[in-house]
């Protein structure tokens, strides 16, 4: 959660909604932006007072009492998720995706409330709050300047089910993780980072393939994802929060067929700050702060060191012509021209260089492998508020890519380059046809890329393990120059059927057109909130991926694989601070592309399903952060129609995590722990082998598909932060162990040159991470 | 674009540990079959070729042995009417020349070219058995199987089994083959440590974990046209 600074707090306002009324009523124009109030007052004025309802008796005043509130955005009247009011108790709670809360209080209790990105506010207890009557909370953006309240957020996606936005501090402190913000992700139930072949880049959820879901910065994809040692590209101080969509997610999203993670890089704030961490790996420093009254700058740059100590741990034969190192920057300016308008501009790069010889003791010749890529990424994003509930939100992206890649005789290079944009225009109306807060979007996007392409590599089947490679198996060769043009456009209707029933529906449009194909996806999702404390969310939807995953883009022929999501999830608060959310979801897939048989080639010939159930369950005090997540899931594919079904290369029955994390009374230390239990991936087992006389090798005969599985994995990290406060300045360091006892994962199998012998191939032991951050 | 970025997976190698005391393909530490031959391995049209095959035990013991079984895993007739494989002396008998003339024409393949049969084969020895694949060139007779190798051990012919002594290293190499990127080499022992196992040359360190006793060496040669040769010797580690 954001940072309690005393010389940023303002209390704007707060308002108890003069005739009370659900969440839903209140959301009326406000008219044009006016500065905020200097002085705590109730800025909630300009709402226009809901239909009447039902007038409720007021609770009983007891000593101890529940508070219900919403914590809005002051001029967006958007919901503030994630927001943390904190009793003097300890008690504490988090706002949901709707800016509810609920928190046990006492008579004339002094809650303090704190969100990323605003103000701190300062409440009384004595303002009651119920179920039907919230009290509503108003936060004024940080990035208040020229006595103008500027918006800086535009309206926060619905959330859906299984969904979960992460700020920065909780990325940064789950213990394991080494505060890297994609390692952080795996505390989500059925997420994991895939490793081995099959891998590559990217995130699995719920059991899907890693091409099927994409990474997004500020609205755009991230062409890499992690540095070596898995560390993501993106320091965990660089970004303002990241939203995790499993499933089932929104029209302005394509080109996905299993989940979103978007991230939101930091904005500058309106005073100097600065961090710098050091840990074995990397070194960051992360900076920020305003040029002028309406111009604010962040900006990050980290660089490994890997390759100062890797020399001497890698076997003798093994020659470094450049160690691995890699190095990322995140550059973000904040600009609003107007207080209609918000405008931002972010330049993210990263580069990766590994270059090595070894030399073969038995053929006595030199493998040469290296590795160099990098990206640079310039994204342009503006957001307008209009009179009358009007909205533009308006962003564009040049990206420009180099990947070279040769290990032996086989290579990759290539270049890429893109010009990308989005729209999305949003209305909302207090009432329509009946309907009551009523929103409606749409917005297009277009993607074109220009790609160079030069590869000879070993035919891959990136959707599965099938059996052993070998290196006589056949090879890709390409090289050209292609255009990869996407193109999506979308729209939707969000609106109440009663206070509390509430629907969407959209429909999308992709169009893919090296592979000429039209893609029309529906979807909806329905809101049943009986109480604040507990909601009921169907939804349904169809999402494509594009045939651009790795050597599907040398078959212009190909369609898009497609999928038909259904999810179901209940979200139920618990006492003060506590929060359970249970979902179900069954997820088909159609159109997979698989190597044909016969032909050699690849086809939409496959199909797959995955059905699961989800509880994300947590509980926040002022000291004490406390998460289980737990995911039971079945993931299935089969080559053909009519083929038999087997588990799917990244199908996970079971994914526990615990965590928990203890804040002294002084805030000075912190001890966290996790444990984590997964079962392990499927894996096809190799029954026995034919010797080849003529190759003098052996082809390797296989069991059936992933009818086997690797040792489940299990682990406990632990993690210690410290804190000392300066004057002018605070420094903190940490200790963190991933997988103290020393229980490596299994990542894949490897057999000997006959396959009569089998072996692991398992992730380190254990790795400590230290690191020492400062701040001004 | 994904596709760009598939280099993460080879770079596990430096966030991953791989256990590596599998046996490795110079170890003579289980029982295998080392090479087949048909000699010789291309035949013309009514010739014949013996088919034999090199096997070690599980303690490295070589032996040449005969198949239990050998088949062409086919049911085309065309194929089949191109050869024949005759049970108990395992003798190859290529077809007359317009069978394998029709086979070369319905695999379209030249009529200068040898139509390629693969051959599945059986051995049975110390009561295991393991398959293998051998490939048979049929109408074309210009093939031939490499001379059998002449060992030698530090520049001297290999003849009586020389003794060695542990923490030395010795050089193998064959007096009647050297160097040629046309030929694969492919060295094996029972014991010690075996480098430039693929080369013309390996050379063999005596350490001390070597088992004391009677050990076996063996290296195969084989030519691009399917031939192949080998040589095996003893040796005593002190």
């Amino acid at each position: 959660m954001g940072k309690a600074r005393a010389s940023l707090v303002s209390i704007v306002g707060i308002a108890l909604s003069a005739s009370g009324g659900h969440l839903a009523a209140a959301q009326g124009d406000p008219g044009p932006v006016a500065p905020p109030a200097p002085t705590a007052a109730p800025v909630d004025s300009a709402t226009p007072p809901p239909a009447p309802a039902p007038a409720p008796a007021p609770p009983a005043r007891a000593l101890t009492h529940s508070l219900h509130g919403v914590v809005r955005d002051a001029k967006s009247k958007a919901p503030v998720v994630g927001a943390v009011i904190t009793a003097p108790s300890g008690a504490s709670a988090i706002t949901e995706g709707d800016g509810t809360f609920v928190i046990a209080v006492t008579d004339d209790d002094t809650l303090l409330v704190d969100a990323e990105g605003f103000d701190q506010v300062a409440i009384t207890s004595a303002l009651e709050g119920t179920t039907d009557h919230p009290l509503i909370v108003t936060l004024t953006s940080l990035a208040t300047v020229g006595g103008e309240v500027v918006e800086v957020k535009a309206r926060p996606p619905t959330p859906v089910s299984g969904g979960v936005t992460l700020s920065r501090t909780e990325l940064a402190t789950i213990p394991g993780t080494g505060g890297d913000l994609l390692a952080g992700l795996t505390v989500m139930p059925g997420v994991s980072i895939p490793q081995g072949r099959g891998g590559g880049q990217g995130i699995v959820i719920r059991g899907s393939a890693p091409q099927d879901s994409r990474f997004l910065l500020d609205g755009f994809d991230i062409p890499q994802l992690y540095h070596l040692f898995n560390r993501s590209i993106i320091p965990t101080q660089a970004v303002a929060n990241l939203q995790f969509q499993p499933g089932a997610f929104d029209v302005k999203y394509g080109r996905a067929s299993s989940g979103i993670i978007a991230i939101t890089s930091r904005g500058g704030n309106d005073k100097l700050e600065a961090v710098t961490e050091i840990s074995i790996i990397d070194a960051y420093a992360v900076a920020s702060g305003p040029i002028s009254k309406k111009l604010r700058m962040l900006a990050s740059f980290r660089r490994s060191y890997v390759d100062t100590w890797l020399p001497s741990v890698l076997p003798k034969e093994v020659g470094l012509v450049a160690a691995p190192r890699f190095y990322d920057g995140l550059l973000r300016f904040d600009y609003d021209p107007t207080s209609r308008w918000h405008t931002a501009l972010t330049i993210i790069g990263s580069d990766d260089l590994t270059k090595l010889i070894s030399n073969d003791k038995q053929t006595d010749k030199e493998f040469a492998f290296s590795a160099d890529t990098g990206f640079l990424r310039g994204i342009a994003s503006g957001y307008w508020r209009g009179p009358n509930k009007l909205t533009l939100d308006l962003g564009a992206s040049v990206l420009t890519q180099a990947v070279s890649f040769t290990a032996g005789d086989q290579f990759l290079k290539s270049t890429l380059f893109s010009i990308s944009a989005r729209g999305e225009l949003t209305k909302e109306l207090a009432t329509f046809a009946g309907l009551r807060d009523v929103v409606f979007r749409t917005g297009v996007e277009i993607d074109p890329k220009r790609a160079k392409l030069a590869l000879e590599l070993i035919q891959s089947d990136s959707r599965s393990q099938q059996g052993f490679m070998m290196d006589q198996s056949p090879r890709n060769s390409f090289n050209g120059t292609f255009w990869l043009p996407d193109f999506g456009a979308w729209a939707n209707m969000e609106a109440g059927l009663s206070p509390t029933l509430r629907f969407s529906t959209g429909v999308r449009v992709d169009e893919f057109v090296r592979n000429r194909a039209y893609e029309v996806q529906p979807r909806g999702d329905l809101t049943w909130r009986p109480t604040s404390t507990f909601k009921l969310r169907f939804a349904a939807g169809r999402y494509t991926r594009p045939p651009e995953f790795r050597d599907e883009l040398l078959n212009v022929k190909l369609g898009p694989e497609s999928a038909t999501q259904l999810a179901l999830g209940g979200e139920k608060k618990i006492g003060s601070g506590g929060n359970v959310q249970l979902t179900f979801y069954d997820t088909e897939r159609t159109g997979l592309i698989f190597r044909n048989a016969q032909t050699g080639q690849y086809a939409n010939q496959g199909r797959g399903r995955t059905i699961g159930a989800e509880v994300l369950s947590t509980y926040q005090n002022k000291q004490w952060f406390a998460w289980l997540a737990y995911s039971l899931s079945k993931s299935t594919r089969r080559s053909t129609a009519a083929g038999p079904n087997y588990p799917f290369d990244f199908d996970q029955t079971h994914d526990l995590v615990v965590a928990t994390t203890y804040k002294t009374r002084d805030g000075r230390w912190q001890f966290g722990g996790r444990f984590n239990y997964s079962t392990g991936k499927p894996a096809t087992p190799i029954i026995g082998a034919v010797f080849d006389s003529d190759g003098d090798r052996y082809i390797p005969i296989n069991g059936e598909i992933n009818s086997t599985r690797v040792r489940a994995a299990h682990q406990l990290d632990l993690r210690v932060d410290r804190i000392w406060k300066f004057k002018t300045w605070a420094l903190s360091a940490f200790l963190d162990i991933n997988n103290a006892y020393m229980n490596p994962a299994v990542i894949q199998y490897q057999y000997n040159f006959d396959f009569t012998q089998r072996a692991s191939i398992e992730n380190i032991p254990i790795l400590p991470s230290i690191g020492i951050k400062g701040e001004l | 674009m994904k596709s760009l970025t598939l280099i993460a997976a080879t770079l596990l190698m430096f966030s991953a540990t791989a256990c590596t005391d599998l046996s490795q393909s110079w170890e003579l530490d289980h029982a295998r079959v080392i090479a087949v031959r048909v000699d010789p391995p291309s035949l013309a049209p009514g010739q014949q070729g013996k088919i034999t095959a090199l096997v070690v035990s599980d303690d490295g013991t070589p032996s040449e042995i005969s198949p239990a079984i050998a088949i062409v895993p086919t049911e085309d007739p065309v194929v089949n009417a191109a050869i024949k494989i005759e049970l108990g002396t395992w003798q190859v008998t290529a077809g007359d020349a317009n069978a394998i003339a029709a086979a070369r024409a319905a695999a379209q393949v030249p009529a200068d070219k040898p139509f390629q049969v693969q051959i599945g084969a059986r051995f049975a020895w110390d009561g295991i058995t393991r398959d293998a694949a051998k490939t048979v060139g049929l109408g074309d007779s210009t093939a031939s199987n490499p001379p059998t190798p002449v060992l030698t051990i530090d520049g001297a012919p290999l003849t009586t089994p020389p003794t060695l002594e542990r923490g030395k290293k010795y050089q193998f190499a064959m007096s009647n083959f050297a160097a040629d990127p046309m030929l694969a080499f492919h060295w094996a022992v029972s014991t010690g440590l075996l480098t430039k196992s693929e080369t013309a040359g390996a050379e063999l360190e005596i350490d001390a974990t070597s088992i004391a006793g009677p050990a076996h060496l063996l290296v195969t040669v084989r030519n691009p046209t399917g031939g192949v040769s080998w040589a095996t010797a003893k040796f005593v580690v002190q």
